[in-house]
């Protein structure tokens, strides 16, 4: 007898949380007499789960837009999402041509898009990309300034300004990224892997729930329309208009003991598809498969970039580079499914079984042993340039002086991390970069500098703090306070 | 009715009929994978991967007298829009409409959220040889 106490109470207790989740679900009204069997249906399974009409869809995207311009990380650019912050009015008239590019320029550049130049192959799959990157302000080449004398030094920069054309900075760039398991955020290389998880989500949600009403559904609509011809064709012989198929329930001309069961199936139907919908939610949620996308971000990157820059010569030499750049975190996707989430690869995964479970705890644990949006990034650079000859020569100021044609190596180190989660997080960064021929002249004076930066957002603004050390002092940039040599503190507000 | 459901059962559609689906709408930078589940009238049911209707079409020989009610769910593993078709064509090659469909075939956009779930459910029934 107490075995049976046990056994109901055991029941009921796994019975009332299953019962609460499906009244949870909010309950909608039973299927009315007015409205057809398939309206019902479509109202009782839209019920549940939210509907995104195109206005709802529109604030979606919004809050997209929103979310990527908030979570764009501060301080050191160490994974090459800068966006750009300030466009001409030009372009307004190049983005309705299509040709302004969503990101990589920043400050007074304009990137236009030229990848219809390219193969249709490589633009589909996003892994190469032709840019043309304009200098909207351009200036005149700092060391030629810097040539005149002082007491003419502005009135001559500003001469050497208006004779700058409008296109006399321009630098075309093509990126190629390598795409793999183990490189670049590509979801035409990852879709297999996650569609598999997606589908154990899928059959998590669709085996909790009943689907008697679903199968039977069509049986009985199938059984009305049968009906609903058979009763139109008494009503004609009598001479009475035939009531469409469309009609109410409640009107259409079968018996009530078929209008009840109509009613009945086409809401619980309605109610099994709605928990099915509600179940698939529930279980992405739950394993934290609906958040892959976020480690897909993590993803490692491997770009190569040619680089060739069109300048006036009062704005500097013409120069061309190649650079490989590398950027990676710890914690990503590839390394997961190769790692801790090994089972997730398993076939079997998508039915939902016990492997789908063991690639769902091995997924939680390794998303919350460090808050991905925490942890740190790394990016290594190294660029190879060679610069053109130029000559300037300005007799009455007594100016004349050549930059010789030359090669140069910029090599590039950096990691940073946010230090908490959430938009207002400051992040610390460190870079270290070489560059072997500063001056771009004969000297072939290399430069070494180390920055250590402290970023805090404060609202909409960043407010960086650096140490920086250069092996020379003129390398130091804006210091404003001067700590001892070769070590300068700066502030820059933006 | 909603935009995400449709019936073909008036009338009967033919035996030897196939229902064909296919989902586009995963490119390199959204993902939105799709599960088509299939349900017949007796009891049988199947799955298929998101590689089979993605781009597809996903083709299913329709057997006679059944009925079948095919789910299908899309996870959107980004934002982004999924456009779904889905069609019956007859033995003889004649597209079959959907019940009170001014068109010859089903074709839904399907806008979702990052980690969201929205599903479509089709209705069929075939008619007896």
């Amino acid at each position: 007898m107490y075995a049976s106490i046990c056994s109901a109470l055991i029941l009921w207790l796994c019975a009332v949380p299953i019962a609460y989740a499906q009244q949870a679900a909010s309950d909608p009204e039973p299927c009315r007499d007015d409205e057809s069997a398939e309206n019902c249906f479509s109202r009782v399974t839209s019920a549940s789960p939210p509907d995104l009409t195109p206005e709802i869809m529109e604030k979606v995207q919004k809050e997209n837009v929103d979310r990527e311009l908030e979570v764009a990380q501060t301080g050191a650019d160490t994974e090459g999402t800068a966006t750009a912050s300030t466009l001409s009015d030009l372009a307004q008239f190049l983005n309705a041509l299509g040709l302004l590019s969503t990101g990589d320029a920043a400050g007074s550049k304009i990137a236009l898009d030229l990848n219809f130049l390219l193969p249709v192959q490589d633009v589909s799959t996003h892994n190469a990309q032709l840019q043309a990157i304009v200098e909207t302000e351009p200036e005149p080449l700092d060391q030629l300034v810097q040539s005149f004398g002082e007491t003419v030094r502005e009135a001559r920069k500003d001469s050497l300004q208006k004779d700058i054309p409008t296109f006399g900075d321009v630098q075309l760039s093509f990126t190629w990224s390598l795409v793999n398991s183990r490189f670049g955020r590509d979801y035409s290389t990852l879709r297999s892997g996650i569609a598999r998880l997606n589908e154990g989500v899928a059959s998590r949600g669709r085996n909790a729930v009943s689907r008697d009403a679903l199968r039977a559904f069509a049986g009985v609509v199938a059984r009305r329309n049968v009906a609903v011809t058979n009763g139109n064709e008494v009503r004609a012989a009598s001479g009475k208009p035939a009531i469409p198929l469309t009609a109410g329930t409640g009107q259409l001309p079968i018996d009530d003991e078929l209008k009840s069961e109509l009613k009945s199936v086409a809401f619980k139907a309605g109610r099994e598809r709605a928990l099915i919908t509600e179940g698939i939610q529930n279980e992405l949620n739950r394993s934290g498969i609906g958040q892959l996308a976020k480690l897909v971000e993590q993803q490692p990157q491997l770009l190569f970039s040619l680089t060739h820059n069109f300048r006036n010569e009062l704005v500097g030499p013409d120069s061309s580079a190649a650079t490989v750049t590398w950027e990676m975190t710890t914690r990503n996707l590839g390394s997961f499914l190769r790692n801790e989430g090994r089972s997730c690869t398993n076939a079997d995964v998508s039915s939902g079984a016990r492997t789908y479970d063991s690639c769902v705890d091995a997924l939680q644990k390794y998303v919350a042993a460090v808050p991905l949006d925490r942890q740190m990034r790394y990016k290594l650079e190294a660029s190879y340039k060679r610069v053109k000859s130029v000559t300037y020569s300005y007799a009455d100021d007594n100016v004349n002086f050549l930059i010789p044609e030359h090669d140069r190596w910029e090599v590039a180190f950096a990691m940073g991390r946010p230090l908490s989660t959430g938009m207002q997080a400051a992040r610390v960064d460190f870079e270290l970069s070489y560059d072997s021929n500063i001056d771009s002249d004969v000297s072939n004076e290399e430069r070494l500098q180390a920055s250590l930066t402290y970023t805090r957002r404060v609202g909409d603004m960043d407010m960086p703090f650096s140490i920086v050390y250069a092996n020379k002092d003129e390398f130091l940039g804006e210091v404003d306070h001067r700590l001892s040599l070769n070590l300068g503190l700066k502030f820059r507000q933006k | 009715m909603s935009d995400r459901i449709a019936f073909w059962t008036n009338p009967p559609v033919p035996d030897g009929s196939e229902l064909v689906i296919s989902v586009t709408g995963s490119t390199a930078k959204k993902l939105v994978t799709a599960h088509p589940f299939l349900l017949r009238g007796d009891g049988l049911e199947q799955s298929f991967p998101d590689s089979a209707v993605q781009p597809g079409p996903l083709t299913i020989e329709l057997e006679s007298p059944h009925t079948y009610s095919m789910l299908l769910d899309l996870v959107f593993t980004t934002s982004g829009t999924a456009q779904v078709t889905a069609e019956l064509i007859a033995p003889n090659g004649r597209r079959i409409p959907p019940d009170n469909s001014a068109g010859p075939v089903f074709e839904s956009s399907v806008a979702g959220s990052e980690g969201q779930t929205l599903g479509l459910t089709f209705f069929i029934v075939t008619a007896m040889e």
